[in-house]
């Protein structure tokens, strides 16, 4: 665990609210970054992201320093992301619309690159997300976890309270899913003259 | 025992998460077969892809509303009294549940710790759940802080508003508002020891509680348990509390010091519906209403027995809670036909003349039915009269005195209405008891002006609430009722069809 973050926790749990204020700064754009893609919607992942790190300030002092303290704030967002997944059911919609609401314009990693190059790293990024969303949640949140969050299948198999072979076999399936979703795309697109 | 190569294991390979006996085959293999290098530079391929996608930035402003929501509280749960300035804002509550479930089902005993800290800003309850193994079950406050927490197992203050999302009415403006609500030991610790399994993220839970002597309803999720050395930490989010309004025979609000009747509306998805039905002690009567089919009496009486719940869960109408609910009902419906020759025999001077009353004794009547598996013998006393009818050719006959209240069922407000045996009722579109919920109000509470539909039950349905004995929790029956091949059956765990239930209570009256 950064020793950071334990002077930060250390010193919110002493009073000081503008620890706890550089810790939210320091973790937003994660937490919120996954839970838009877990979510498929940049408003729910707002709202779940606000909620998790107010639970996480209330239930801080048991915080136990063992594990970091992004872990186990995104233990809580991860949950709080379930029930509203739940209570909301899969909003309606197409997928473009959902695309939508992600609230970001797919940016290129490389400014330079020419127009044609750049619209075609643009559907890239769309497709994939497309295929990220077609996936079924189980699949979606445990591949996000690893690629996204980088995370070991332990950590992943405690946040989705399940077994480690579970979450190997859903990264896997997911991958493969993935992969067939990707192919089917590309074998659908014309040929470029 | 060779090792044998899997696509799922080069997945684990390219996340350096596989054995090392594993690792060794993947390795071999690669060096020799195109076909699995392919398969990896794809499964790569699709990880880069992931990857590449931009990530989203946190909206401007999220870090500062989230400061300003913390503003109020403190990380060890306390809560900063309000100021005059802040009083108008919305309040909430707070409970501190530390306790140790016992997972009866597992042979293990639990301690049951309670904590409360004061009035909470925004609707956010968090409990503690420590495991142990130790057998016997004891109970511990930790936060003494106000004596009237010793009283309840959980207790929690309000300030200026109880309802957390807006969605429930809250108690009346006019009445004076206790600042502790205590809810029943008894019913808690038998609600989770029932629990059996650790609480899941999205599960949810209504406890009815006493509101100063008026019950009311609170309804929790639980939004997130945390799990790490030996201890399960429950976060619950408070959702609503909502007053469970009473009325006598008469029409007439019961008043807490003789109010014998409670009314629960449950919410809930079905694992955890079925937990609390079992919980709850004096339970009369189970009315179930999905957002499919309405149930009918036909349906109710087509269940014959816990076993044979197919029909019924074929119907679209939830599972094992359901079946049971017919079962008492069928079983119970067999009744009346007894008991009609019971009052025959019971009318010592029966009227000869049209028009003509007489009076019998009091007398004592026993009536004996099943709820759930458990078979319950109800004694109660009443003075039976016999009127004959003008032309003297039938008798009527109706109890009064010590008999139980009859009750009728309001399926949308959660209104138990007075139902007179003898009587029947004023002509409902269907004399049964269950009224479509749709699915435009199957969640939402109807506004506090509605006017309530009254249903009011027959005879035979009255006998359906005559119950008054306790039900023994069984998991294990819980368990063999979900439907064959469900979710449910498959994995208790799973998430079901959400199924509302109505129940009426009755606490014996001393």
């Amino acid at each position: 665990m950064k020793s950071d973050d334990v002077r930060l926790i250390d010193l919110t749990l002493a009073g000081n609210r503008d620890a706890f204020g550089e810790l939210v700064v320091r973790y937003q754009d994660r937490l919120f970054a996954t839970l838009v893609h877990m979510l498929g919607s940049a408003h729910d992942a707002r709202d779940v992201t606000q909620d998790a790190f107010l639970s996480a300030f209330e239930k801080l002092h048991t915080f136990r320093k063992e594990s970091s303290f992004y872990s186990w704030l995104f233990r809580i967002a991860y949950n709080a992301a379930v029930t509203n997944r739940r209570k909301l059911k899969r909003r309606s919609g197409s997928i473009d619309a959902r695309l939508a609401d992600t609230g970001d314009e797919p940016t290129d990693p490389n400014p330079a690159s020419d127009p044609t190059h750049k619209l075609k790293a643009e559907e890239n990024i769309h497709q994939v997300r497309e295929a990220l969303e077609r996936l079924a949640p189980e699949y979606r949140d445990a591949i996000i976890l690893k690629e996204f969050e980088g995370m070991k299948y332990d950590d992943i198999a405690e946040i989705l309270d399940c077994p480690v072979g579970t979450v190997r076999s859903r990264i896997h399936r997911a991958r493969i899913e993935l992969k067939e979703i990707l192919s089917r795309v590309v074998e659908a697109e014309p040929e470029t003259p | 025992m060779s090792l044998e190569y899997s696509e799922e294991m080069l997945s684990a390979y390219l996340d350096g998460e596989s054995t090392p006996a594993e690792t060794a085959l993947i390795e071999r293999l690669l060096k020799e077969d195109a076909a699995i290098q392919e398969q990896l530079a794809e499964f790569t391929d699709v990880g880069r892809l992931l990857r590449d996608i931009p990530r989203t930035p946190a909206p401007a402003g999220l870090a500062d509303e989230i400061l300003a929501k913390i503003a109020t509280s403190t990380p060890s749960g306390e809560v900063i009294p309000k100021t005059v300035a802040q009083s108008g804002s919305r309040g909430g509550i707070r409970i501190w549940l530390s306790t140790v479930i016992a997972a009866s089902v597992l042979g293990m005993a639990s301690l049951l710790i309670l904590r409360q800290d004061h009035v909470a800003t925004d609707a956010k309850s968090v409990a503690t759940l420590a495991e142990s193994s130790e057998p016997p079950m004891t109970y511990e406050i930790l936060d003494t802080g106000a004596d009237a927490w010793k009283s309840g197992l959980v207790a929690f203050s309000r300030q200026d508003d109880l309802g957390a999302t807006g969605s429930a009415s809250s108690l009346p403006e006019n009445q004076q508002l206790p600042t502790i609500v205590s809810l029943g030991r008894d019913e808690i610790v038998q609600q989770l020891r029932l629990l059996g399994d650790p609480p899941q993220s999205g599960d949810e839970y209504s406890l009815l509680a006493n509101f100063d002597d008026v019950p009311i309803l609170v309804d929790f999720t639980v939004i997130d348990v945390q799990k790490s050395l030996g201890e399960l930490q429950v976060l619950l989010k408070h959702h609503n509390v909502e007053q469970v309004h009473l009325k006598d025979r008469s029409g007439k609000e019961l008043q807490a010091p003789d109010q014998g009747i409670v009314a629960v509306r449950l919410d809930l998805a079905e694992p955890q519906l079925e937990q609390f039905l079992c919980a709850v002690p004096a339970l009369d009567a189970t009315l179930f209403v999905s957002a499919g089919k309405p149930v009918s009496e036909t349906d109710w009486i087509s269940a014959v027995d816990d076993q044979k719940h197919t029909k019924a869960d074929s119907a679209g109408l939830g599972g094992g809670s359901l079946s049971r609910a017919r079962s008492n009902v069928e079983e119970i419906l067999t009744e009346p036909q007894q008991s009609m020759a019971s009052l025959n025999d019971g009318i010592e001077a029966k009227p000869t003349r049209p028009g003509e009353t007489t009076h019998a004794d009091v007398r004592e009547q026993k009536f004996q039915f099943s709820l759930g598996r458990k078979s319950v013998l109800k004694q109660q006393t009443a003075a039976i009269t016999a009127t004959a009818t003008p032309n003297a050719s039938t008798l009527n006959y109706s109890m009064s005195g010590k008999e139980p209240q009859g009750l009728g069922l309001e399926l949308s407000e959660d209104v138990v209405t007075p139902f007179e045996l003898g009587r029947q009722p004023p002509s409902p579109s269907r004399p049964g008891v269950v009224k479509r919920n749709t699915p435009a109000n199957r969640f939402a509470i109807p506004p506090a002006t509605a006017t309530p539909q009254l249903y009011e039950l027959d005879n035979r349905q009255r006998r359906t609430l005559s119950a008054t004995e306790e039900i023994v929790p069984d998991r294990t029956l819980l368990r063999q009722r979900a439907k064959p091949g469900s979710p449910a059956d498959k994995d208790p765990a799973a998430p079901v069809d959400r199924v509302r239930a109505y129940l009426i209570l009755r606490e014996e009256q001393k």
